[in-house]
C-alpha cells in the first residue's frame, strides 16, 4: 500500500533522511519513532507528497507521488502534529470543505456519524478558533477519516486528546486497519506503539535503525531473559552497543521493499 | 487483507469538475472553501456584533470612516480635480516604488506563502500543484478587490470616474502582486539558492538603474525640488523602462474619456496582469517546499506579533554567549526587569535599525527643503519626537505585559507583590525609550540658544513621560487585552477597537500634557524661572506615571488568563 524505496532528502548541506527503504501493506500499522530530528516527520510529509524527495520514490496504493500526485493523494490522509484550521470555518464547514475536495458522496450521513463518534456534535457550529488543542485534533482526524483512506499517516496523534479521545481514535485505528487500511504511525509515546502497532521503523539521524514486525525487534533487541520491552528495543536500537547495532543495522538494511514483511 | 472501502468515491475527473466561473477554474472544492471563508469573515463580524462591545466597536468603525471618507467625497466633488498629467507624474514612479518595497518585504523565503491551515489541509489533498496556486491568487485577489477600494477613496479626487480609478488600481495591485509570485516561481525552478543571489541581483540591478538615473538627474538639476526630480527621473531612459509597465496602469487610472482612454489602456493593463497570470500557471514549479518554509516564518511573525514580540520579527536575537548581570531583588522587579532587560538588549539591533530607517524616513523629504531653509530640519525632528514617543516606541518596545500575555499566569504565581511585578516589566521599556529618545532631544537642543536647559529638561522629563506613556499602555492593555495581528479586511469590531484605544491614549496624553504644560506656566509666571516651570512641569508627569502604577498592578491581580481570547 505505501512503498518507500531509497528515499533521501537533504536541506543544502543537511542530510535529514538517507536512502530509507520500508514498505506498509494493507492492513499493518506501522510505529515511526526516533528522537528528536530523525527525520520522522520530514518522512511523513514526504510521503503525504508536501515536500518532494532529493532522491528515491514514494508510492501511495500504487501511485507513484512523483508521476500522479492528485491520484495518489485522493487515497490517503495526513493528519499533522497539532493540525491548524480555517479560522472562520465551523467543524462542519471543514468536514463539507474535505467532502468535495475528495468527492466523498452521502457527507451528511458520514459527516454526523463522525462527529458522533468523536463527540464534537454539540461543537459543530463552533469555530476553528474556538476549539481547544485537543478538539481541533479531533475534526483534524475526522477529516482524514471522512473518505475512507487506504492509507493513513498520523503524526503524533494522541497529543492533546483526553482520555476518552484517545481510546476512540486508538479503537478506530485497529478498526481502520481491519478494514485494509496500511497505518503509519510517528510518536515519541512508546506506549501507544506498544499498543497499536505490528511493525516498527526505528530512524536516527535520517537512517533506519530497524524495520519489521515489532515481535521480531523484541526478539533482535532481547536481554538476558529473551524479553524486551518496546522502550528497551527502542534504546538498544539508538544507544546500544556495537554488537546489537550491526545486529539491527542488518535488519534495517534487510526492510527493502522487495524483503521486507 | 482487502483495501480499504472507497464505495463513495467519485472518479477523480468529477471532482474537477464545475459550473461557474471561478469553478470552471478551480476545483469545486477551493472554491467552495473561498465562499465559505468569506461566509465565515462576515459571520465573524455579525457574531461580534451580538454583544454591546462588539456594537459600540462596529459603530465607532463606521464613524471613523465616515468622518475619513466625507471630507475625501467632499473634496471630489466640489474642488476642482487636477490635471491628469500632473497626477499621472507622481502615481507611476508611487506605484513602481510600492512594487519594489513588495519585491524587497516578501522577505527572502519567497512571494508565495500560504496560511498554516492551507499547508495542514490542503498540500495534502488531491489538487494539483496549479490548483492551489489558482486558489492562492485568488485569495489574493479578492484582498486587491479590497484593498482597491479603499485606495480609490482616498484617490477619489485626483481621478475623473471613481471606477475607472477602481478598476485601474485593482489590476495595478494585482500586477504587484504577482510579480514576486512570478519570481519566486522562476527561481524555484532554478534552485534555493540560486533564487536568493537571483534576487538578489534582481534588486541589486534594479539599485543600480535607479542610482545611474539619480545620478543623471542630480548632476543636471542640483539645486532642483522633490518634485523635479520626479519630474526628471521620468524623463531618462532609465526612468521610462522602469515605468513603462506602470505607466499603463496610471492611465487607466486616471482615464478622462471611456475610449480610447479607458478602453485602450485598461484592455492594455488587463492583458499585462493576464499574461502575467499566464507565465506564474505556465512555470507549474513545484514550489510547495518553498512555501511550506515560506509559511512556516510567516506564522512563527504572526505568533510572535500576537506575544507582543514585533522586535523579534525585526532581526535574529544575537547570541547568547553573554551575560547581563543580574539586578539585585527589588521586592521581586529585579529579577522581571532583569528577564525583560536581556530580551531588549539581543533584540536591540534589529529595533535600532528600525527607528533608523524610520526616522530617516521621515525626515529625508526635509533635506530637500532644508538647502533653503535649515530650520526644517529641526522642525521636523521635533515633530517626529511625539510620533515616536506615543506611538511607535510603546509598539514597538512590548517588553512588558503586552509581551508576557501568554506568561501572565506564570507571573500571576510569583511570590512578590502586583505593584512589584508591575514596576519590575515596566522599567525594561522606560529605560529603552528614554534611550532612544534622549539622543534626539539632545541634538535638537544643541541647535537652540538655551541648549543646556532643554538638555537638563530631557533628562529630567524624558524618562518621567515614559513612564507615563508606558503604565498607561500596559493599563489599557490589562483592561482590554488583545493580540495584535488578528487584525485583517473585514475584522471592523478588531479597528473599531484599536480606534478606541487610540483615541483614550489621544485624551490622557492631551489631559497630562496640559496638566504639565499649565503648571509649567503657572511656575513661571509665579517665578520667571524656567528651571522652575521645568520642575513643576516633571511633578505633575510624574504624579500621573506613579499614579497609574497602582491602577495597572490592581488591574494584573484582576486580570483572568482564562478569558484571554484571541481577539
Amino acid at each position: 500500500m505505501i512503498i518507500v524505496d531509497d528515499y533521501h532528502k537533504t536541506y543544502r548541506e543537511t542530510l535529514a533522511v538517507a536512502g530509507l527503504s520500508f514498505r506498509v501493506e494493507a492492513g499493518q500499522i506501522l510505529g515511526l519513532v526516533g528522537p528528536n530530528g530523525a527525520g520522522k516527520t520530514t518522512t511523513l510529509r514526504a510521503i503525504a507528497g508536501i515536500i518532494p524527495p532529493t532522491r528515491g520514490r514514494l508510492l501511495v496504493a500504487g501511485h507513484d507521488l512523483a508521476v500522479e500526485p492528485v491520484a495518489a493523494k485522493t487515497r490517503f490522509a495526513y493528519i499533522p502534529d497539532d493540525p491548524k484550521l480555517f479560522d472562520a470555518l465551523t467543524v462542519t464547514e471543514h468536514l463539507e470543505f474535505v467532502a468535495v475536495a475528495y468527492g466523498v458522496t452521502d457527507r451528511t450521513g458520514k459527516i454526523a456519524r463522525l462527529l458522533e463518534q468523536f463527540e464534537l456534535t454539540e461543537k459543530k457550529d463552533a469555530l476553528a478558533q474556538e476549539l481547544s488543542r485537543g478538539m481541533r485534533q479531533k475534526v483534524a482526524i475526522c477529516c482524514g477519516y471522512l473518505h475512507d483512506p487506504a492509507a493513513i499517516l498520523f503524526d503524533e496523534p494522541l497529543t492533546g486528546l483526553d482520555p476518552r479521545g484517545i481510546r476512540t481514535l486508538k479503537q478506530s485505528i485497529v478498526e481502520r486497519a481491519r478494514g485494509g487500511a496500511a497505518i503509519v504511525i510517528s510518536s515519541h509515546l512508546l506506549s501507544l506503539v506498544e499498543d497499536l502497532c505490528t511493525h516498527l521503523l526505528i530512524l536516527e539521524r535520517g537512517r533506519s535503525k530497524f524495520c519489521g514486525p515489532v515481535s521480531e525487534a523484541r526478539a533482535l533487541f532481547a536481554d538476558h531473559t529473551g524479553e524486551a520491552s518496546l522502550e528497551e528495543v527502542f534504546f538498544r536500537a539508538t544507544e546500544g552497543d556495537t554488537a546489537t547495532k550491526d545486529a539491527a543495522g542488518a535488519a534495517a538494511g534487510a526492510a527493502t521493499p522487495r524483503e521486507n514483511p | 487483507m482487502p483495501l480499504a472501502r472507497r464505495p463513495e468515491l467519485r472518479p477523480l475527473e468529477k471532482i474537477h469538475d464545475g459550473k461557474s466561473m471561478i469553478g470552471s477554474i478551480l476545483p469545486p472544492a477551493l472554491s467552495l472553501l473561498l465562499r465559505m471563508q468569506v461566509r465565515g469573515r462576515l459571520r465573524k463580524v455579525a457574531r461580534g456584533g451580538r454583544t454591546v462591545k462588539g456594537k459600540l466597536y462596529l459603530c465607532l468603525m463606521l464613524v471613523m470612516f465616515a468622518l475619513w471618507l466625507g471630507p475625501t467625497v467632499g473634496s471630489a466633488v466640489f474642488m476642482p480635480r487636477p490635471d491628469a498629467n500632473y497626477v499621472r507624474s507622481f502615481l507611476s514612479p508611487g506605484l513602481l516604488t510600492f512594487c519594489l518595497l513588495t519585491l524587497i518585504t516578501t522577505g527572502p523565503e519567497s512571494g508565495i506563502y500560504f496560511a498554516a491551515a492551507d499547508v495542514d489541509l490542503l498540500f495534502p489533498a488531491p489538487f494539483r500543484r496549479r490548483d492551489l496556486l489558482l486558489y492562492r491568487l485568488a485569495g489574493l485577489g479578492m484582498g486587491v478587490l479590497f484593498t482597491a477600494l479603499m485606495f480609490s477613496l482616498l484617490l477619489l479626487q485626483h481621478v475623473r470616474y471613481w471606477l475607472f480609478g477602481f478598476y485601474g488600481i485593482c489590476l495595478a495591485l494585482a500586477f504587484i502582486q504577482l510579480v514576486p509570485i512570478a519570481l519566486t516561481l522562476v527561481i524555484s525552478i532554478v534552485g534555493q539558492r540560486v533564487y536568493t543571489r537571483g534576487r538578489r541581483l534582481a534588486l541589486g540591478v534594479a539599485g543600480v538603474f535607479l542610482a545611474v538615473a539619480a545620478t543623471q538627474i542630480a548632476s543636471q538639476h542640483l539645486d532642483a525640488s522633490a518634485i523635479e526630480y520626479v519630474k526628471q527621473f521620468r524623463s531618462t531612459t532609465i526612468g521610462k523602462f522602469l515605468l513603462a509597465a506602470f505607466g499603463v496602469f496610471s492611465r487607466t487610472i486616471t482615464a478622462e474619456t471611456v475610449f480610447p482612454d479607458f478602453l485602450g489602456w485598461g484592455a492594455l493593463a488587463l492583458t499585462m496582469d493576464a499574461a502575467l497570470v499566464g507565465v506564474v500557471l505556465g512555470l507549474d514549479a513545484n514550489f510547495l517546499e518553498s512555501s511550506i518554509a515560506a509559511s512556516q516564518k510567516l506564522y512563527q511573525k504572526i505568533e510572535r506579533l500576537q506575544r507582543g514580540q514585533m522586535w523579534m520579527n525585526l532581526s535574529k536575537p544575537s547570541g547568547a554567549g553573554w551575560r547581563l548581570p543580574v539586578l539585585p531583588r527589588w521586592r521581586g522587579a529585579g529579577p522581571i526587569a532583569w528577564r525583560q532587560l536581556v530580551s531588549a538588549v539581543r533584540g536591540s539591533r534589529g529595533m535600532v535599525y528600525f527607528l533608523l530607517t524610520i526616522v530617516v524616513a521621515m525626515t529625508l523629504p526635509a533635506l530637500f527643503i532644508a538647502r533653503e531653509e535649515p530650520g526644517i530640519l529641526i522642525a521636523m525632528a521635533i515633530g517626529v519626537m511625539p510620533m515616536l514617543s506615543f506611538f511607535l516606541l510603546p509598539q514597538l518596545l512590548q517588553f512588558d505585559f503586552r509581551g508576557d500575555l501568554e506568561r501572565i499566569d506564570v507571573l500571576k504565581t510569583l511570590p512578590f507583590s502586583p505593584s512589584a511585578i508591575v514596576a519590575g516589566e515596566l522599567i525594561t521599556p522606560i529605560v529603552f525609550a528614554t534611550l532612544f529618545e534622549l539622543p534626539l532631544a539632545v541634538g535638537i537642543a544643541l541647535f537652540q540658544e538655551q541648549w543646556l536647559l532643554i538638555v537638563v529638561a530631557a533628562l529630567a522629563l524624558v524618562p518621567a513621560v515614559n513612564l507615563f506613556v508606558f503604565a498607561f499602555e500596559n493599563l489599557v492593555f490589562l483592561w482590554f487585552p488583545c493580540r495584535l495581528a488578528n487584525l485583517g479586511a473585514g475584522d471592523f469590531q478588531a479597528f473599531g477597537r484599536q480606534m478606541l484605544v487610540m483615541f483614550l491614549k489621544f485624551v490622557m496624553v492631551m489631559l497630562a500634557g496640559s496638566l504639565a504644560a499649565g503648571a509649567g506656566a503657572l511656575a513661571w509666571l509665579a517665578s520667571e524661572s524656567w528651571p522652575a516651570a521645568v520642575a513643576a512641569g516633571w511633578c505633575v508627569i510624574m504624579s500621573f506615571g506613579l499614579g497609574l502604577i497602582p491602577l495597572v498592578a490592581i488591574a494584573f491581580r484582576n486580570f483572568d488568563p482564562s478569558l484571554d481570547t484571541p481577539d
